[in-house]
Parts: structure tokens; C-alpha cells; sequence
């Protein structure tokens, strides 16, 4: 239908960027001294999103707007995820948020901001698009990043992370122009029917052009070189927004690399995959021997999180299918791990303070027992012992890996979990083996709060026995990405 | 009897998790409940597979077929073949039982050594159970790698909150030394997976593929790998004298009791019919580490001060003998290992409980601290002999018919490993008696014991049963071994007759394990044919 555009695969994002304005307004046209219902809206946005992406599903798959977004079922699979990382946030957020003296309705609105960005990001087709989303998502997260401007940690933070938030879009643009510079299209469509059919020169310029771009989503998924900034800002930004760069960002950010690298560049596969085996396994190693050093436990999450970075790129070297299939279930998995972990530690929050050394959570199972048990679960499952959804999420992972050829990434992912057991136990050591060092004056637990632990706790758990469903409706959406 | 059919194997496994579920709904000071419930439902398990005896009886044509009983097979994850698939045979039905059989007795053991967080120890135990059943039930890769991993968590608590001094030090050891054991395995499984090109990760069937020779070397190693830790053999053990010292009790019974035999049966499982080629080739291999285990295990047991280390590195000697049964691979060794391995769980376990005991009374494990003990304790010391005289193999006990067959089945494999490993019998004979002396006899030369109390009723109901099934393993051995046979069989048959498809024997004086093999007229006892 020429002349008309479809704009229903964009219907999600546009809901929650209505949303995000609406929590701008309420908060300016609340009186002073009383506080707008800014969760509460957040929470109606992201859950009328989800509505929204029912519909998209039932009415629009397959959709696309002008070629550049499509709500195929690879997009709409992440919408759904990244929703659902948007709600437990929210959740988590208003304790926190007041332990803090944070409690500000810009803080929703950013969140809700990133999330549009992050869901633009899975689902643009054109390489420009793309950019902006991952600016969108960027931006609101440098804000979010600095969001406690009294500490001067969360202000180097949000610093570190503009910074090379800033190289990474340099790289990402640099790496686009090579590739249209190649092929003469930023659309992933052709430019994977361009990529079959190149000349020995250009082939060097659009290898370059990939690695350029697998160096900007290197960043984003803070993958070892370009990780140098994760410790940083994640022990800077204030807890819930960690939990939601951890989960969320990193979810979006595989995302839109497996649309650029398993839709529209595999035919460059023989030329990228030794690149990303590499990439792998030094941000394995050097992740989690980086865990290994840390005191604060935010940091070491942060490095953690590196590591992770690392076991999910072992799958990028599989087929398209089996890879993106067990990257799309890891993904789920490590978000509520996260999303938990992070959860659990900043629900524990109060006036400005948080556990974050082991000798604050030292005999936290003596008090807390429920919570140590929740915390011990989540510390599990990264480290990728069954009966977890970590496990089964490193068992698609490397098989994916050996599926590929590269039985070395299996090996050195499985050697090196090992490793990471040591680092996680500790916490477990901590909070269970060791006497209390301090008294229990953390904050109580708040019913909402509770709700997305007991949330990611079930996710965690029932995921480990029961993957099938999910791996599933995974499998179909990478099956998306095969479209060209 | 209840009758569960089908589904007998999958109860055992789930009923311990309810009691765990129930358990962790129980208010945090009523401990005397959390307990009985603990008790009940082990015992309740130990009951139930019990009725796997009679099932195996009551079909007539398997005591001479071998095959899998009891199995279940529902798909799983289907997009990578992988299925909950269980079922038993000879090699695992005694270990079951064995299982089952523990566990309620380390829960009434630990009735007054364990204070605080009860609900906890009950919960971890019963989960314990649940998975160690699960690996010698487990006839899918995928499931079996997931008991064997979650496993390692309640141990890994069980030894750390309610372990002695270097408690922690010792649970992070135990975890790190085994996960770390068991990854390289889990990549072997994902090889063999892409490799046999089946589509499955059906122990079973996967048994029947061929798989290259050269990569069976790696795929054998990074599994034999895993299961030589968790026996351990020597030199991989030097985690166990610390998880066993620091255990409590019940940890240290169920570690020694249940955990090692996990590597012999993942090797008779597992790596054996997996790999046949490179099983045959590693054999000598195993054999020789079998015997310097031994050897190593009795010589160190010699000098130990420590009555918990004694019994620790007993293990290692006597899970040695094992060992060199899975590797002479005759009928007459497989059957020795597996009766071995039920052996060292009941005499062990019964040690360590009576190391526990003595630990109650007087909160110390030093030998030297003892002597003298009959006069004061009679019950507990006449028990304690039996217990020790088990340990040393003296015939009439378990542990003679044990270790005589594998000896005898062994000898054909490597003779001069077997003249060794006799040798580590006189020795552990030396051991025991020795410890036995400074503890029991002599005058009592140290106060504090001069009014030891005797065995309380409970003590003595955790002993009993292990005592007299001690005695009763002793003399009623083909009671055990005639349901074990028929699956020894049938494994070295598989065995044998696929590394022969795979690879074409080559020169003899290539390969000794092979010309020993086939120089040997069949098995010692004849092969039953499968119909």
C-alpha cells in the first residue's frame, strides 16, 4: 500500500512514551508537598505497553513501518521481556527511591524513556533507526546513572558512562558508514543480499565496518576490552537503576547485535565468528578474575556481569538459529537473576545506606531467612548450578558453542564458572556461615519489592525444571531473524 | 503395599522433596517437629524402595536379562531430545537402597548433635536424598548431570553451617573440587551429543552409537575426570580428608556412605558404556591409581592421631579396592565393586557415627585422648569391634566377601596390582586393630572418661540395623550379589562387543589392557545370554 504507513509495530514504544510525558506532567501539576503518583502510572504504561504488544502479536506480526521496525516474533519476544524488566523495576523502585530521598517523577519517567529506546533497539531493521534507539535508551540512562546528584559517586557514574557511552555511538557510526559506504543501504534487508555478493576489496572495508560495530555493541554489552566502565557505573548508579542496566541493557544490546550480526551480516559469519570467539573468551576470563578481587558486592556483580557478557557471546559463533535460540533464553533467565540480586540488596535499603561489603550481609540468614535463601538461590543460578534457569541457560549456551565448532568456548565457560562459584559462594558464606558483624538495621522489606523477588525467584526456579515452553517460543524467534 | 508401578522410581525421588517443602512451612522453633517429620519421611523412602525388591523378584525373566526395571520416560525438553528417563538395574538398585537406608538413620543420629537452624538441616538432608537417588536412578545425561550438580548444595551447606573449626574452608574446597570436576564432563556430554548425531542425551541409547576412538580418549577423560574426584582416587582425593573431617556427622556418613560411590557407579554407568575403546585403554591406568590409592590410603591411616581422619583415609584405601574392581572389568571384580561399594557405606558410615558419638561425649577425636573405653563403655566398645572387624574385611563380614572378590576377579587383569593391593588388607588390618587397641583396651588412663555414658537407646537403634546388616552382608552375600550379577554381565558384554565394532583390535603388543583381555577365556562366571 504505497504512500501508507503501518504504524502498529511501533504502537508499544509510543504507549510508553506517552506515558513518560504523562509522568513529567503529573509531577509538575502535583502541589508542593504531596508526591504524584508516578509508579502507579509507570506501572499502568508498561503494563498497557504489554497489552499493546498482545495485540501487535495477534493483528500485526510480521508487521513492519517503512521497513526500518518490525514486530516480527524476535522483536516481539523482547518486547515482552523487556516490559516485564520494566515492571519489576518499578516495582522495586518506590522503596528505594524513598530510602534515598530520591523520590522524584523524572526518575519513572527515564526508566520508562530507556525502556522505549531498548525496545526500538530489538526491533529496528535499518542501521540508522538503530543508532537512535540506542541513543534514546543511552541518554535516559546517563540521567538515571546520576540520578542521586548529592553522592559523588552516582555523579561520576552517570560521567564515566556518557563518556563512553559517547566513544561507543562513535564506533557504531563509523561502523554503519563503512557498511553503507559498502553496500549503499543502512536497511539490514539489503545489506544482507549486498554482503553475498561483494568484491575482495570492499569485503576487507565491510569487515572492517562489522568490527567497528561489534566494538560499539561491545561497549553496551560491556564486553572485555570496553568494559572498563561497568565497576564504575554500576557501583555508582543507584541500585535499581543497576538492576536495570544489568538486566535490561543487556538484554537490548543482544538484541540488536544478533540483528545486525546473525540478520543482516551472517553471510560475513567466516569473518566476524573468530572475532566474537575471541571477544568471548577473554571477557569470560578477565570478568570473572576481575569478580574474584572485588570487596563491594555491587562491584562485583558489575564484573559478574562481564563475565555473563562473555558465556552469552559463546552462542553468537553457533548457527543463527541454535545461537540466538539459547541467547534469547539466557537472556530471560539472567534478567531475573539480576533483576533479583540487585532487587534483594535494594530493597534492603535505608537513609542512603545499603548493604554492599560481605560483612553486611554477614549471618543475614539468622535474620532473614527467606531472603538469604531468595539471595542464595539467585547467587546459584549465576553461578550455573542446577536446579536453576542459569543452568539450563549455560547448558543451551555451550551447547551452542560446540554446535558451532568452538568446543574451546564450552571448556573455558565451563572451567571458568567453576571459578565464578568461588566468588559467588562467598556471599553464601557470608550470610550464612559467618556470625552477624553488625546489628540488623536495614530496612524492612516493602510488599511491592517483595512481589518482584517472589517474581524473579519463581521465574529462577521454575525455568530450571521446566524450560521447555520458554526454549520454545525462543526457537521461534530466532527463526525470525532467518527471514532474508 | 502401595502400588505405584511406573511411577515407583519417580516417588522415591519427589517424596523427600515434599517432606522438604513441608518441612520449610514449619514455624522456626518447633524442632522436635521439624525432625520427626524429617524421620518420618526418610523412613517412609526407605520403605518404598523397599518395594523395588520385590519388584525385581516378582519378574521372573530378569534375574537373567539384566535389564533396565521400572523405568519411566516422558519428553523433557524436546527441541534438544533430552527426556526424564529413569529406571534401575543390578548396578543401582543396591545403592538405592543404600541411599535410602542412610539417610533416615543420619537423621535420628543427629537427633541431639545438631543445635540450631533444625529446620535447615532437616531440609538440605531430605534434598540431599532426593538427588542422590535421582543420579543412580537417572538414565538421560541431561538429567543425570542435574542430580549430580544439585547435589553439591546441601552438602556444600550440611558441611559449612554445622561442620567443626575449619568448616568453611573445607565446603568451598569440597565444591570448587567437585564443580569444577564436573564441568569438563558436561562438555564431553554436549560433544558426545553433536557427535553421535542422535539427537538424544538417552544414556541408553547413546550406548549404542559409535563413537570416533581418538575422541573417545577425551570424552572418557574429561568424564573419568569427574567420577575420579568423587571417589576420589588417588591423586585427586585431597579434598575429602578435609570434607570429611569437618562435617558434622551426618554429612560425614552420607559423603562417605552415599557421595563416593557416585564416581565407581558414573564409571560403571556412565563411562564405560559410553567410551568402550578408550574404557579399555584407560583400564591399566585406573587399575594402577586404584592400587597406589590403596596403598597411600592405608599408610597414611597408619600414622593419622586423628580418629576422623583415620576413618577418612580408610576411604581412600578402601574405595581403592573398588576401583580396581571397575577396572579388571570381570564379573567377579564388577560384582566384588558394587558389593564393595555397599560394603564401605554401611561400615563406614557406621565409623563415622561412632567417631560422632564418642565426639559428643568428650568434643574431641583425638586417639591418644581415649583408652581403656570397654571397661566404661561395653556396649558401645563390642559395637565398635564388630563395626572395625567389618572395616577390615574379616571373613563372615561384609567386607571379606567384598574384597575377595575383587581380588580374585582382578587377577587376571594385572596380578602384580593385586599382590599390591593384598597387601593394603594386612595393612588396613594394622590400622584399625592398632586405633582399636589405644581406644578400647588398656587401663583408662585419661579422667574425663572414667564416666562416659554407654549407648543411649537412640544410639543404639542407629547402630543396630548397620551392625547387623553387616553380619548379614557377611554370610547371606548372594542374597545381594545375584540381583547385581546379571547387570555386571550385561555391561562387560555391551562393552566388549562395541569396542570391537568401533575399532578393529590392533596388534597386540600395541595395547597390554587388550591382550590381557582377550587372552582371558570369557568371564570367570559364565555370561548369562541375553534372550
Amino acid at each position: 500500500v504505497s504512500g501508507m504507513i503501518d504504524l502498529r509495530p511501533l504502537l508499544p514504544a509510543v504507549l510508553l512514551s506517552i506515558t513518560g510525558v504523562v509522568v513529567i506532567l503529573a509531577q509538575a501539576f502535583t502541589p508542593k508537598g504531596r508526591s504524584a503518583p508516578s509508579a502507579l502510572l509507570s506501572l499502568a504504561g508498561l503494563f498497557g505497553a504489554l497489552a499493546a504488544v498482545y495485540v501487535v502479536a495477534r493483528d500485526a506480526r510480521g508487521a513492519t513501518t517503512g521497513d526500518s521496525v518490525v514486530a516480527d516474533d524476535f522483536a516481539l519476544f523482547f518486547h515482552v521481556l523487556l516490559l516485564a524488566i520494566g515492571i519489576v523495576v518499578v516495582l522495586l523502585s518506590p522503596s528505594y527511591l524513598k530510602a534515598n530521598h530520591l523520590d522524584r517523577g523524572e526518575y519513572y519517567a527515564l526508566v520508562l524513556f530507556s525502556i522505549v529506546g531498548m525496545l526500538g533497539l530489538v526491533s529496528c531493521l535499518e542501521l540508522v533507526s538503530m543508532f537512535v534507539a540506542l541513543e534514546i535508551m543511552s541518554i535516559a540512562l546517563y540521567g538515571l546513572a546520576g540520578m542521586d546528584r548529592a553522592r559523588m559517586e552516582s555523579q561520576e557514574s552517570a560521567l564515566k558512562y556518557f563518556i563512553t557511552g559517547a566513544f561507543s555511538s562513535a564506533f557504531f557510526l563509523y561502523g554503519v558508514a563503512l557498511i553503507y559506504g559498502v553496500t549503499g543501504s543502512t536497511s539490514l534487508e539489503k545489506i544482507a543480499l549486498a554482503m553475498g555478493v561483494l568484491s575482495p576489496d570492499s569485503a576487507t572495508l565491510a569487515v572492517l565496518g562489522a568490527g567497528f560495530l561489534l566494538v560499539g555493541f561491545g561497549f553496551k554489552v560491556a564486553s572485555v576490552p570496553f568494559h572498563m566502565w561497568a565497576p564504575d557505573v554500576y557501583e555508582g548508579a543507584p541500585t535499581t537503576v543497576t538492576a536495570l542496566m544489568s538486566a535490561g541493557v543487556k538484554a537490548a544490546a543482544f538484541g540488536g547485535l544478533l540483528r545486525v550480526f546473525a540478520q543482516g551480516l551472517p553471510a560475513l559469519g567466516s569473518h566476524w565468528k573468530p572475532l566474537v570467539a575471541v571477544l568471548a573468551i577473554v571477557t569470560i576470563v578477565g570478568g570473572n578474575l576481575g569478580a574474584l578481587a572485588q570487596s563491594s558486592i555491587k562491584r562485583m556483580l558489575a564484573y559478574s556481569s562481564v563475565a555473563h557478557a562473555g558465556y552469552l557471546l559463546t552462542a553468537l559463533v553457533a548457527a543463527p538459529g541454535i545461537g540466538a535460540e539459547a541467547i534469547l533464553f539466557y537472556l530471560v533467565a539472567y534478567a531475573a537473576v539480576n533483576l533479583g540480586g540487585f532487587g534483594a540488596f535494594s530493597a534492603l535499603a535505608r537513609d542512603g545506606r545499603e548493604p554492599l561489603t560481605l560483612s553486611d550481609v554477614a549471618g543475614l540468614a539468622d535474620r532473614r531467612p527467606l531472603l538469604a535463601a531468595v539471595l542464595t538461590v539467585f547467587l546459584i543460578s549465576l553461578t550455573g548450578v542446577p536446579v536453576t534457569a542459569g543452568f539450563v541457560g549455560k547448558f543451551y549456551l555451550f551447547n551452542a558453542a560446540v554446535s558451532g565448532g568452538w568446543v574451546i568456548l564450552a571448556i573455558v565457560g565451563g572451567l571458568m564458572s567453576a571459578v565464578s562459584a568461588y566468588y559467588y559462594l562467598r556471599v553464601v558464606v557470608a550470610m550464612y556461615m559467618r556470625e552477624p558483624e553488625r546489628d540488623d538495621d536495614w530496612g524492612a522489606i516493602a510488599p511491592a519489592s517483595a512481589l518482584a523477588l517472589t517474581v524473579s525467584v519463581a521465574v529462577v526456579l521454575v525455568l530450571g525444571v521446566y524450560p521447555a515452553p520458554l526454549l520454545a517460543l525462543a526457537r521461534q524467534a530466532a527463526q525470525s531473524l532467518q527471514r532474508f | 503395599m502401595i502400588s505405584l508401578g511406573r511411577h515407583l522410581l519417580t516417588a522415591l525421588v519427589l517424596l523427600p522433596v515434599a517432606g522438604a517443602i513441608l518441612v520449610a512451612f514449619t514455624r522456626r522453633g518447633s524442632e522436635e517437629a521439624q525432625k520427626a517429620i524429617g524421620l518420618v519421611v526418610a523412613t517412609a523412602v526407605f520403605l518404598l524402595s523397599l518395594t523395588l525388591l520385590s519388584g525385581f523378584d516378582s519378574i521372573p525373566a530378569f534375574r537373567s536379562t539384566a535389564e533396565m526395571q521400572f523405568q519411566e520416560l516422558r519428553t523433557w525438553i524436546p527441541s534438544l531430545g533430552i527426556a526424564y528417563h529413569v529406571g534401575i538395574d543390578g548396578l543401582s538398585l543396591w545403592l538405592v537402597i543404600l541411599t535410602t537406608f542412610l539417610t533416615p538413620l543420619c537423621l535420628l543420629g543427629s537427633w541431639s548433635s545438631i543445635h540450631g537452624r533444625v529446620r535447615e538441616f532437616v531440609i538440605l538432608m531430605l534434598l540431599l536424598e532426593a538427588a542422590m537417588i535421582g543420579v543412580f536412578v537417572a538414565l538421560d545425561l541431561f538429567l543425570f548431570y542435574i542430580f549430580w550438580e544439585a547435589m553439591l548444595i546441601p552438602m556444600y551447606f550440611l558441611i559449612g553451617i554445622w561442620g567443626h573449626e575449619r568448616r568453611i574452608y573445607a565446603a568451598v574446597k569440597f565444591f570448587l573440587y567437585t564443580f569444577a570436576g564436573s564441568v569438563l564432563m558436561l562438555v564431553a556430554f554436549l560433544v558426545l551429543y553433536r557427535s553421535s548425531g542422535l539427537s538424544t542425551f538417552d544414556i541408553p541409547a547413546l550406548a549404542t552409537a559409535p563413537v570416533d576412538p581418538a575422541l573417545q580418549m577425551w570424552l572418557f577423560g574429561a568424564c573419568a575426570l569427574a567420577f575420579a574426584i568423587k571417589v576420589p582416587m588417588w591423586p585427586f582425593h585431597t579434598w575429602l580428608p578435609d570434607a570429611h573431617v569437618e562435617a558434622p556427622t551426618a554429612g560425614s556418613v552420607i559423603l562417605a556412605g552415599v557421595l563416593l560411590k557416585m564416581g565407581g557407579y558414573g564409571f560403571l554407568r556412565l563411562a564405560f558404556p559410553l567410551f568402550p575403546d578408550a574404557a579399555t585403554r584407560f583400564a591399566p591406568l585406573i587399575g594402577l591409581l586404584a592400587v597406589i590409592g590403596i596403598v597411600y590410603g592405608a599408610l597414611v591411616s597408619l600414622v593419622q592421631p586423628d580418629l576422623k581422619k583415620l576413618v577418612a583415609y580408610s576411604s581412600v584405601s578402601h574405595l581403592g579396592f573398588v576401583m580396581l574392581g571397575v577396572a579388571a572389568f570381570s564379573t567377579t571384580s564388577l560384582v566384588g565393586a558394587v558389593y564393595q561399594m555397599l560394603n564401605h557405606g554401611i561400615s563406614t558410615g557406621a565409623l563415622f557415627f561412632m567417631v560422632g558419638m564418642l565426639y559428643d561425649r568428650r568434643h574431641t577425636r583425638t586417639i591418644s585422648e581415649f583408652g581403656g573405653l570397654k571397661s566404661v563403655m561395653p556396649w558401645y566398645s563390642a559395637l565398635f569391634l564388630l563395626v572395625c572387624l567389618s572395616s577390615i574385611a574379616v571373613p563372615g563380614f561384609n567386607g571379606f566377601v567384598g574384597e575377595f572378590l575383587i581380588l580374585v576377579g582382578s587377577w587376571r587383569f594385572a596380578p602384580r596390582l593385586v599382590v599390591v593391593a593384598t597387601l593394603g588388607v594386612i595393612l588396613a588390618a594394622g590400622y584399625v586393630l592398632w586405633m582399636v587397641k589405644r581406644v578400647l583396651y588398656g587401663e583408662v588412663t585419661n579422667d574425663k572418661n572414667r564416666s562416659l555414658p554407654d549407648l543411649s537407646p537412640r544410639e543404639a537403634a542407629v547402630l543396630l540395623p548397620l551392625v547387623a546388616l553387616a553380619l548379614f552382608m557377611g554370610v547371606a552375600s548372594p542374597y545381594f550379589t545375584r540381583r547385581i550379577e546379571p547387570a555386571a554381565n550385561n555391561l562387560i558384554q555391551q562393552v566388549k562387543q562395541r569396542s570391537r565394532v568401533v575399532a578393529p583390535a590392533p596388534a597386540p603388543d600395541a595395547d597390554p589392557a587388550r591382550s590381557v583381555r582377550s587372552s582371558r577365556p570369557s568371564a570367570p562366571a559364565t555370561p548369562q545370554e541375553r534372550p
